[in-house]
């Protein structure tokens, strides 16, 4: 599995000494090069630490690297709470993220209540870029701005909190835009991507390479499709993946993947119901093959409470038939654009 | 104490026009995004966990319809 985050102590993990102690005038060596590596590489990072927040924040600053963290828990609650709510806050699994502490009991602490999450003692900082699970196949465009587009999703939480009405009348305050295009070669890294970082919103856990891709981009039989999303609050980039195929009479919808960053946004409803469009436009019916993971129970109350029913079950792959006779419509509050 | 329908009806406050036999799906009331809500909102509500049989359609059809399998659900534990 590889990780998306990285949560850092400070006192004698990030920077030497202990702040309350006069320490923290310097970062350690390495550390800097560090944070400043996993963030081109798409690996966001935040921070778990017992200080109190403003004096630590202030050093933060004026050590130059308090933008890279997203929301920084520092208090002097239990270490492994800090983390689940950063977890919470980004929707990261716990399998998905490394906890960097030099203090023994904390790791003991934050392994015994999170026991998924990798847990590592910084000793040598640098050992964290050499990890496989930190190193993603490719850097991506979407990769290297990726802390940003959490920044603005943490901004998007904020909002929806203070909003007081429905969640689509909320969704409609953002404006989103979300453009469907046909796969393009520079969209494959991305693409990939998507598939191995998606767990929660994809539909058969399937990964593909970056030559199978490659590959079904030009067969005519198939159908394949990048969706972008961007509103109010900025641009997410590519966030969604269907791959459709074209069988005798019927469209198979083999993949849909929508990013976890944006699950509450309503955008796997939507490409759901533009394959039913699709279909109709076609004239075809569409089934949907569902491979149930760990994870992606979600994507199966989706397809079900869309209008689709179970058609029948070989082996673990499960193929669901969308029997309503009309298509879905699309929903109202994004703009939906096909391009 | 609230009954399953009371508890099921508090998901819908703020949204008009809705009440314990109101056709959920063909009256426009919900889109996927939002059944996918109500099915969450249920197993968080009720801490139960339906299974693959119970997630259809017609068990979120209305709300009285929910909580039959809500209450369902609780007997066969």
């Amino acid at each position: 599995m590889s990780i998306k985050l990285v949560i850092w102590d400070l006192d004698n993990t990030l920077w030497q000494g202990t702040l309350t102690e006069g320490g923290g005038e310097k970062l350690r060596p390495g550390v800097l090069g560090v944070i400043r590596e996993l963030d081109r590489r798409g690996i966001v990072q935040s921070i778990a630490s017992k200080n109190d927040f403003a004096p630590a924040k202030r050093r933060l600053e004026s050590l130059g690297v308090w933008d890279y963290f997203l929301c920084p828990q520092i208090s002097w609650g239990p270490k492994s709470r800090a983390v689940r709510t950063i977890l919470d806050l980004l929707n990261i699994k716990e399998n998905a993220a490394l906890a960097a502490d030099d203090s023994p009991f904390e790791r003991d602490e934050i392994r015994s209540a999170l026991p998924k999450l990798l847990v590592w003692d910084a000793a040598d900082p640098g050992d964290v870029l050499l990890m496989p699970e930190a190193m993603p196949a490719f850097i991506t465009e979407d990769g290297s701005r990726r802390r940003l587009m959490y920044k603005a999703d943490l901004m998007r939480q904020e909002a929806r909190r203070e909003f007081s009405g429905n969640n689509e009348d909320f969704l409609k305050t953002l404006h989103m835009r979300l453009t469907v295009s046909p796969v393009t070669e520079e969209d494959l890294e991305r693409v990939e991507e998507l598939t191995v970082r998606t767990h929660q919103l994809n539909s058969t856990g399937y990964t593909y390479s970056f030559s199978e891709l490659r590959e079904l981009m030009t067969r005519p039989d198939w159908i394949f499709r990048v969706a972008a999303l961007e509103d109010d609050y900025g641009d997410s980039g590519k966030v969604g993946i269907m791959l459709l195929r074209r069988q005798e009479g019927e469209l198979v919808l083999k993949l849909l993947i929508v990013s976890c960053r944006v699950m509450s946004r309503g955008v796997g409803s939507a490409l759901l119901a533009y394959a039913t469009i699709l279909a109709a436009r076609e004239g075809r019916a569409l089934l949907a093959e569902f491979r149930e993971t760990e994870y992606n129970r979600i994507m199966y109350i989706t397809y079900k409470l869309a209008g689709f029913e179970e058609q029948s079950e070989a082996g673990d792959k499960l193929l669901l038939r969308y029997g309503e006779g009309e298509p879905l419509t699309l929903p109202d509050y994004l703009d939906f654009r096909e391009a | 104490m609230d009954s399953t329908v009371e508890r099921i009806m508090k998901f819908f406050e703020g949204r008009q026009g809705i009440e314990p036999d109101t056709e959920l799906f063909g009256s426009g009331y919900v889109n996927s995004l939002f059944a996918l809500e109500i099915v969450l909102f249920v197993e968080k509500e009720f801490k139960i966990k339906l299974s693959r049989r119970e997630i259809t359609r017609e068990n979120f059809s209305t709300v009285r319809r929910i909580a039959q399998v809500v209450e369902s659900h609780g007997e066969r534990v």
